[in-house]
């Protein structure tokens, strides 16, 4: 699944989590940094200042002990006191605790003088700390600085040794509050805690994009399928044709038989069943997550198959597949509540070693599908040359559209009592480039769904507003298919061209087709034309499936009985009894009814005796250009 | 700006908590090797504290509560206490050692350091013999 424009925090992703993992390390390397510093401030700044102070003390005490002896130096007050003096002086804040222990021949420890500002322990106290890294000094017989366990509420101890007679006999302490420390600490505290609140906003960031990437997933998913069949909708098409131009696909159109009349039959319910079987039983025969089911039309399936189109078999696999979709769903039938249906379907596939245009390939897929129906349905076609050539290329037709080469020959429609002609059908007829006639069965199918379909149908309907406006006692027969009624693009157009003189004298006739899958939508459209002005005729009445309620709720004006029936109505009892059946039903609703193909004068005489008044055909009038007609 | 605050909040108890805990453990181990030297028992100690003391059982494991000094072999003093006449006392004020004729150590904080302390005259008293390790810390009561 791919996705276009939007962009997500989602995409960020690498450069938070880099960023992350940059502030880790250094959030990490911190307490190092710590000690860095908390090393360098020692050797360079604390302990060199108090240390020389304090070697001149002690070389004085060690001066005057070895004359007395330490513990009979210090036993004399006015000596503390005059060391106590030389001490302030660089005794700071910084300098918790001072004092002078003596270290007795029995192990005891006792102090010989205390300059601290608090605690201050008399002479010869003994010393009772546990601690007995003061003994290091005696040992190593040089200073020493400790750095004291946070619990002590010190930074460092620096002991310096005093000596008697070559012998560390006693030892200058000096505390260091924690202050410093605490300045240190309180700087790094400062860097962690930003590093943290930063860390934080980037894992919240990372929590949020993944969560957004998920709805965001979850909701394309949605976008994505079509929520009936759980295949992929047109959406899914239009947005990731990239990945579809990354592989070569086979195209499939896949198309529901006489799909209308199972849903006018048994209700859109058991139309919906069918649809989602049929789905599910096309997903079987092909391979998840390589190949692409869209619902692409009301009952129109696209497979786009992966294949392989330099292989020897290509060909065949792509028929064989195409056979296994058709006998899958056609194998059993379809059971929804109680209701057995056998359904079958009609298959185009285009069949490309080429990698073509995705839009060309359905096209071509289409054109099969059209000739799989045309061939009588549950059927497979595969669009060839042969199919190309009865097709006029569809650049052909953009052309002559572009080129205003686009023409309408007219059919009158008479009043068969009187003879006189009620309107003219519009028959759409394009001019090749050599000069050549193209008649709409060799293009219409080539374009159906394109934009030169939409392009046409505008020529045409320009075309003869142009000839109503120069014949103000004309009256046209305009087809339009429901794809064109549908197309809002068409209708504005309509509505902008055509004014209410020229709306009154124009019908628009409907082709009765598959391609409505929604009367309500239709309905609303049709209503349209309606506001413009137009009437309303219904083509082809008779054939397939004829609703007569979504008939009913269109209320047209006209029900033109297809020439299909019109043709045997001379020889087939059945067509006559149509023929009446739609003409009661006309004349209760009060809708005229126009018989086409009539073609000689006794299917004329015999739709007469029906009781239809207007008619159409070759026996009548053939269709001829504007400039061979003379218009009453 | 709340979140840097709520931080540095969350940090300053943190490091608070555990140097309070730090401080109770060193206590609690230093209490416990004292009154093992004393009673020369290495575990079930019963021992009677005072109620600001009663940390030194969480962090101890030679210890056993007792609820009457009566029945304690040692009793701990945090503050000053109106009987236990005659049971071998470890205080951990400095100025308890002093009051109490039966105080035999202290344990104390001293220029940020804990202290030990045991006074010879009482542990003779007593007929309390130290190991090795504790002499050093062994002071006479006229020192104190």
């Amino acid at each position: 699944m791919r996705r276009r424009e939007r962009k997500l925090l989602w995409d960020y992703l690498p450069v938070f989590l880099v960023l992350l993992g940059i502030l880790l390390s250094i959030y990490l390397i911190v307490p190092k940094v710590k000690t860095i510093i908390e090393n360098s401030i020692i050797k360079n700044a604390v302990v060199p200042t108090v240390s020389k102070g304090l070697d001149n003390i002690i070389d004085i005490i060690e001066r005057d002990a070895s004359r007395v002896g330490l513990k009979e130096l210090f036993k004399n007050e006015r000596f503390r006191e005059w060391l106590k003096d030389r001490v302030s002086i660089f005794l700071s804040d910084d300098v918790k605790y001072a004092y002078i222990l003596y270290f007795d021949k029995n192990g005891k420890v006792r102090y010989l003088a205390d300059f601290s500002r608090e605690e201050r322990a008399r002479y010869w106290q003994s010393y009772n700390a546990v601690d007995s890294s003061i003994y290091r000094v005696i040992q190593e017989k040089k200073t020493v600085v400790i750095k004291q366990s946070d619990y002590t509420g010190l930074w460092l101890t620096l002991i310096k040794p005093i000596r008697e007679e070559n012998q560390v006999k006693g030892a200058f302490i000096i505390d260091f509050s924690i202050s410093k420390l605490q300045e240190i600490q309180s700087i790094l505290d400062r860097i962690k805690e930003f590093i943290l609140v930063v860390s934080g906003f980037i894992i919240l960031s990372i929590i949020v994009s993944i969560y957004q990437f998920i709805r965001y997933r979850k909701n394309l998913s949605k976008m994505y399928t079509d929520p009936l069949t759980n295949v992929y909708n047109r959406l899914f098409m239009y947005e990731n044709l990239d990945l579809l131009k990354k592989y070569h696909y086979t195209t499939f159109i896949a198309d529901i038989d006489f799909f209308k009349r199972i849903n006018d039959t048994y209700g859109h319910d058991t139309g919906d069943a069918v649809l989602r079987e049929v789905a599910n039983r096309l997903k079987s025969c092909v391979r998840e997550g390589e190949d692409i089911i869209i619902r692409y039309g009301g009952e129109e399936f696209l497979i786009f198959v992966r294949s392989n189109p330099s292989s020897e078999d290509y060909r065949l696999n792509v028929i064989q597949l195409a056979s296994r979709l058709k006998n899958e769903v056609s194998r059993s039938v379809i059971n929804y509540n109680g209701i057995k249906i056998k359904v079958t379907i009609s298959i185009g596939v285009a069949v490309c070693r080429d990698n073509i245009d995705i839009e060309q390939a359905i096209k071509m897929a289409d054109m099969a599908l059209y000739r799989a129906k045309q061939n009588g349905r549950n059927r497979v076609e595969i669009y060839d040359k042969g199919l190309e050539m009865n097709d006029k290329n569809i650049s052909i037709i953009k052309e002559a559209v572009d080129n205003n080469n686009v023409i309408c020959w007219y059919q009158p429609i008479i009043n068969l009592r009187t003879g006189k002609i009620l309107k003219y059908e519009s028959l759409v007829r394009i001019i090749s480039k050599d000069g050549k006639l193209i008649y709409p069965h060799q293009f219409l199918n080539a374009i159906r769904r394109t934009y030169v379909h939409v392009d046409l149908t505008k020529k045409v309907i320009e075309y003869n507003v142009n000839v109503l406006r120069n014949n103000p006692r004309m009256r046209i027969s305009m087809n339009l298919s429901a794809l064109d009624i549908y197309n809002d693009d068409i209708l504005d157009y309509m509505d902008f061209l055509i004014d209410k003189d020229i709306s009154k004298r124009l019908t628009i006739e409907l082709l009765e087709s598959e391609d409505i899958e929604d009367y309500e939508f239709f309905k609303e459209k049709i209503s349209r034309i309606r506001e413009i002005g137009c009437s309303i005729a219904i083509d082809d009445f008779g054939t397939g499936y004829s609703n007569f309620t979504h008939i009913v709720e269109l209320n047209p004006d006209y029900l033109k009985i297809d020439g299909s029936i019109i043709k045997d109505i001379d020889i087939n009892p059945r067509s006559i009894a149509i023929v009446k059946a739609i003409k009661h039903f006309a004349d209760e609703l009060g809708i005229k009814v126009i018989a086409e193909y009539i073609h000689s004068e006794y299917i004329l005489r015999k739709v007469l005796e029906t009781g239809i008044i207007y008619g159409q055909g070759y026996f009548l009038k053939e269709p001829l250009p504007l400039k061979k007609r003379k218009i009453a | 700006m709340f979140r840097i605050v709520y931080i540095s909040v969350l940090f300053y108890l943190v490091f608070a908590f555990a140097s309070e805990e730090q401080i109770h453990r060193v206590e609690a181990e230093i209490i416990s090797k004292i009154c093992s030297a004393i009673s020369g028992k290495h575990i079930g100690i019963k021992v009677y504290l005072t109620k600001n003391m009663k940390y030194i059982i969480k962090y101890s494991k030679i210890f056993v509560p007792v609820n009457s000094c009566e029945n304690a072999d040692i009793v701990v003093v945090g503050k000053e206490i109106e009987n236990c006449r005659g049971k071998i006392m470890v205080v951990t004020r400095y100025y308890l050692l002093k009051k109490y004729d039966n105080a035999v150590a202290a344990f104390y904080w001293y220029k940020g350091r804990p202290n030990i302390i045991f006074v010879k005259e009482k542990l003779k008293k007593y007929r309390i013999s130290l190991p090795e390790e504790f002499l050093k810390y062994v002071d006479s009561e006229r020192n104190l």
